[in-house]
């Protein structure tokens, strides 16, 4: 996919990728996760990702950079999953935003470029507590992906 | 008053190079647990899933 994206590096350690966002407040160091969830057989992993405050060390959530969630930043976060699935094809990626309406800007985003995202992955969104294929229109939950 | 950071959880290196340990971060350690809860409750969709759920 040729979307406009921050540069990341990858944390070879673990599963983490790290990029600068640029904006109204300065430079936002964002850390995009990867974390097995060990019950299943299958790799799946929850994508998560926030802003770095190196004020506290720690992930937050409520920093309001504005930089946050522009579709620059979502489509760094898109280039991770592919270059994450790269490295593990076989893995399903779980991924809901830490609030509803994140969850919608995250949609919004799938459904904007669909017709490109549809020809690499398979999506999977829950819905009234089933999972169905994504199609756009809808309201998700959550989604799982998998590379095609 | 004291010059010295505050203890924080996780990896802390000393020297040159500072390594964040983030999987030991609050806000990805809730993100995972809600992550493997709801697919606890969910499943996964066949079309996904190749394995078997091992508990």
């Amino acid at each position: 996919m040729d979307f406009e994206s921050y540069p990341v590096t990858k944390v070879p350690e673990n599963y983490f990728y790290e990029f600068f966002s640029q904006g109204p407040k300065g430079l936002i160091k964002k850390v995009v996760q990867y974390h097995r969830i060990e019950q299943w057989d299958e790799m799946i992993f929850n994508l998560a990702f926030g802003d770095w405050n190196a004020r506290t060390r720690r992930i937050d959530d409520k920093i309001k950079s504005n930089n946050s969630y522009t579709e620059k930043v979502l489509a760094t976060v898109a280039a991770t999953v592919i270059q994450f699935t790269d490295d593990h094809p076989e893995a399903i990626i779980y991924i809901e935003g830490s609030t509803p309406a994140r969850t919608r800007l995250y949609q919004m985003g799938i459904n904007k470029h669909w017709n490109i995202i549809n020809q690499k992955v398979r999506i999977e969104g829950l819905v009234n507590g089933e999972w169905e294929e994504f199609r756009t229109g809808r309201q998700y939950e959550c989604f799982l992906l998998k590379r095609q | 008053m004291s010059n010295k950071s505050p203890k924080k959880a996780g990896k802390v290196s000393k020297g040159a190079t500072d390594t964040i340990d983030y999987s030991k971060d609050p806000f990805f350690v809730k993100k995972n647990k809600k992550a493997a809860e709801t697919i606890r409750k969910y499943g996964i969709p066949d079309s996904l899933l190749k394995g078997k759920q091992t508990n």
